[in-house]
């Protein structure tokens, strides 16, 4: 019998039906989270138009006139938007650079603890910090760094200091990296011991017969193993470049250390927010995420094109 | 089978859960369409103040007063927005809420899940409540909501309606053109209801450690430069006497007034507020000369190191930290935190509490060798605009208006119900010794808040000179006349509620102030190279937009 391309779809439609019935428990499971998705991911995003509206309260978003581009001009045209958006980018990259491949070198330290109960006890005590609310952990962070806190104690100790750590421009990007670490190393750790797990033991054991020391097992065989969790991962990071931890920076920057950071984010929450202007905002809000998408999308191209398309999102 | 079955309860555990939690948000976020609800929650949980007394008993058991219904006047249901701090705002059912609605003919529904961290999402979704207790604190942009149609008018004729004695006490305090002049006016339309604390007074004071004092052989100071001595003394001659550098003369936040007593000698307040001069021109406080010289003073104090070196980052309650565990010998705060009736969270008592009963003071006013040699304190505009009144959302009634309005006359003239709504039941929030108001110590912001008395509601009426006899101690008294010794300036002395270049640019103008002053003091600018540099960057940010428009407005 001749298959008319009416029949092959058909086919396809219920082939993929079929598949949805048999496969009906883990596509109802998956119910819930699709709901999520579209309920408080997609359907919120008809309020980007905000952006290009006057928002006028008691019209609605659709009911407000339009502003054209009047938001992004006033935001690209802001006597601090340059200085902000740099900020942005270097504070990002920093973050990049330092704080993202932690939790890599954690993970696998982590996971070559011989016991597993100190194994158990070191994981735990590492992402602890990570429930830890930014304003407890910058209360924290502030008596620590504090002119008579111990860190310059013990500067003092070696006849250093004290160093005015949150006022400071020099050091205050430091200072965000390393308590950036200290709060979310342990907790993205988790992802890549769970890709470390997943290596397959016989590996190692067939290395340690070839005579092959522990860096070597972890060069050749760990990181191997977990290259698409790293690269997934970067991938995801690039398209965060314009976002900054807002919770962290806004309980710890003062105007003595805007000059370093001052990022989109605090920004936007002064000029936007607190001054309820609310297109204004979304517009900052649509540049940021508009720039991250696109990175996401080059990133992948990237990574797509160095492993000859065995690594990518899609 | 079992996977199945498991994997369908996960499904429908995670779904309810999750559409339950959609739900409780819409419903969080509604104001007046919630009201249905809260009626019914109010019903079933009247009796939930199990810890107070109702407030229709009082120790006695008799009526306190007696529900004020007319004939004829339907009850008003009416959703309220109030708060006590930034952060906690109308606990549902409380003791002052039922002591409102048994004495006037309403029926409060509070607003409970809207604070100043959610205020701007609360008023962006479109609601707003009947009533809102409007704070500066609160971040309610008055003429945001104006323009966005938010509120509504109050018709002047009702005022002096429906409540005319606290209509009468601003007229005496503030003159009889003070609701021509009144802050509460834009374009003409009077859209909230005037209100002031209390006469033209300081807003600032400054409190000091009366023992270090003594103790150093000094005298309060009485002279710009004496000041100095003192804080210098504070700082290096160990007034505590444990033997170790650990004592500053002072802290002071950039935020809060700062050093007051420096920018007061001359004539400036903070440095973000503008005024207006004779001829018309606005100005901005940072961008005077003046304000340089007296920059130039603070930075030479904390270049000395009598100035808390951490001021650059410590907010107002790191410096009351400080304060109250002997750090810092001398702070600046509110006058109105050195009253005794605020119990243990007072600035003297904070202090005393530690180091014993008289060991601080309120610091009489100095005078300097600059300006006219006066040292001013700076006041609030002084007007009727306030910094907390009440305003009507855009759906409220006439009805709803004038039954409010006839609750704030009742404050205005029932002191018995004034006292109870501000300090709450005698003998357990508040004693009588002597004819004098002693609230009781151990009842805390959290305790004041839940039974919803003191500043929850604090709008609901203007107090008077009774309430100031009733409340203010001997010592309260002598504090005021020591902190009102200091001439004052209002902080700006002009009110133009409406400027759209302000609104684009104040954020960036504020930006470059505080920029500056803190990079003056920790040395990473200076006021030789760096001023002009600084009002080129104060013209880029918008400065000058903003004067012009204040400028063309007023003229």
């Amino acid at each position: 019998m001749r298959i008319t391309k009416k029949n092959k779809a058909g086919t396809a439609g219920q082939g993929l039906l079929k598949r949805i019935y048999k496969n009906r428990a883990y596509y109802l499971l998956l119910l819930p989270f699709m709901i999520f998705l579209f309920v408080f991911r997609y359907k919120p995003m008809y309020g980007i138009v905000l952006a290009f509206k006057d928002f006028k309260i008691r019209e609605g978003i659709m009911g407000s006139p339009w502003a054209g581009l009047k938001y992004f001009n006033q935001l690209f045209e802001a006597a601090s938007f340059w200085e902000v958006l740099s900020n942005t980018l270097i504070i990002s990259l920093m973050n990049l650079a330092f704080s993202w491949p932690v939790p890599i070198v954690l993970a696998i330290f982590i996971s070559e603890i011989g016991n597993r109960r100190v194994r158990k006890v070191f994981q735990t005590a590492s992402y602890l910090p990570h429930f830890i609310s930014w304003v407890i952990a910058a209360s924290l962070i502030t008596d620590v760094l504090a002119l008579n806190g111990p860190i310059n104690a013990l500067l003092g100790m070696v006849g250093r200091g004290p160093v005015y750590f949150l006022a400071d421009s020099n050091v205050f990007r430091g200072v965000l990296i390393l308590t950036n670490i200290w709060k979310g190393a342990g907790w993205s750790a988790i992802i890549y011991i769970a890709a470390i797990t997943a290596i397959d033991p016989n590996l190692y054991e067939a290395a340690r017969v070839d005579g092959a020391k522990k860096l070597q097992e972890i060069w050749h065989i760990t990181l191997p193993g977990i290259r698409s969790t790293i690269l997934t991962l970067f991938i995801l990071e690039i398209g965060k470049l314009l976002s900054s931890n807002f919770d962290q920076i806004f309980n710890l920057y003062s105007p003595a250390v805007y000059d370093v950071a001052d990022v989109l984010d605090t920004y936007t929450y002064r000029q936007g927010l607190e001054s309820f202007n609310f297109s204004y905002a979304t517009a900052a809000g649509f540049f940021q995420n508009g720039i991250g998408f696109v990175l996401v999308i080059i990133s992948n191209i990237v990574v797509k094109h160095l492993s000859s398309g065995e690594e990518s999102l899609w | 089978m079992k996977k199945r079955l498991l994997s369908l309860t996960l499904s429908l555990v995670v779904a309810t859960s999750m559409l339950a939690g959609c739900g409780q948000g819409a419903d969080g976020g509604s104001g007046s369409s919630g009201k249905e609800e809260e009626q019914t929650e109010a019903g079933a949980s009247g009796d939930a103040q199990e810890s107070s007394a109702s407030p229709e008993e009082d120790a006695s058991g008799a009526s306190i007063s007696e529900t004020e219904d007319t004939p004829g006047e339907e009850k008003q249901e009416i959703t309220w927005l109030g708060y006590y701090t930034s952060n906690i705002t109308v606990t549902e059912n409380s003791w002052a809420e039922q002591l409102l609605e048994d004495t006037f003919n309403v029926e409060i529904n509070p607003i409970t899940d809207v604070t100043a961290e959610n205020i701007e999402m609360y008023v962006a979704s479109g609601d707003i409540a009947d009533v809102t207790c409007f704070s500066y604190w609160f971040n309610l942009d008055k003429n945001y909501l104006y323009d966005q149609g938010m509120i509504r008018e109050i018709p002047e004729e009702w005022l002096w309606e429906y409540y005319p004695t606290g209509m009468k006490i601003y007229s005496e305090w503030l003159g009889e053109d003070f609701f021509q002049n009144g802050g509460h006016l834009i374009d003409g339309k009077c859209l909230y209801t005037p209100y002031v604390e209390g006469k033209t007074i300081s807003t600032a004071c400054l409190v000091y450690r009366k023992d270090w004092m003594e103790k150093l052989n000094m005298t309060e100071p009485t002279t710009l430069d004496e000041l100095h001595d003192l804080l210098y003394a504070f700082t290096y001659n160990d007034p505590d006497g444990n033997g170790k550098d650990d004592t500053y003369g002072i802290d002071v936040i950039y935020n809060w007034r700062g050093m007051w007593p420096i920018f007061g000698a001359f004539g400036i307040s903070t440095p973000n507020q503008y005024n207006v001069r004779e001829d018309g021109t606005v100005y901005l406080n940072g961008a005077l000369e003046d304000y340089r010289t007296a920059l130039g003073i603070l930075k030479e104090w904390y270049d000395e190191g009598i100035i808390h070196p951490e001021c650059i980052t410590d907010d107002r309650a790191a410096v009351r930290t400080k304060w109250a565990n002997g750090t810092v010998g001398t702070m600046v705060d509110s006058q109105t935190w050195f009253y005794s009736f605020r119990g243990a969270s007072s600035i003297l008592a904070m202090a005393e509490d530690v180091f014993g009963e008289g060991t601080v003071d309120v610091m009489s006013a100095l005078t300097s060798e600059y300006g006219d040699g006066t040292i001013y304190s700076n006041c609030n505009y002084p007007n009727a605009a306030g910094v907390a009144s009440l305003l009507f959302g855009a759906n409220a009634t006439d009805e709803q208006v004038i039954a409010v309005l006839k609750m704030l006359e009742g404050m205005a003239t029932d002191h018995e119900l004034l006292t109870k709504m501000l300090y709450g039941e005698e003998g357990v929030d508040y004693t009588m010794v002597d004819g004098q108001l002693c609230v009781n110590p151990e009842l805390t912001v959290a305790d004041k808040a839940e039974k919803g008395i003191d500043f929850t509601f604090y709008a609901v009426g203007a107090t008077d000179p009774y309430m100031e006899t009733l409340t203010f101690s001997q010592r309260d008294k002598e504090n005021i006349d020591k902190s009102n010794s200091w001439p004052t300036l209002p902080m700006t002395n002009f009110d133009c509620p409406v400027n759209a270049a302000r609104d684009q640019y104040q954020s960036e103008v504020s930006k470059v102030v505080s920029e500056y002053y803190t990079n003056v003091l920790l040395g990473s600018d200076n006021l030789e190279d760096g001023w002009d540099r600084y009002l080129q960057n104060l013209d880029n940010a918008g400065l000058g937009k903003i004067i012009a428009e204040y400028e063309e407005r007023m003229k």
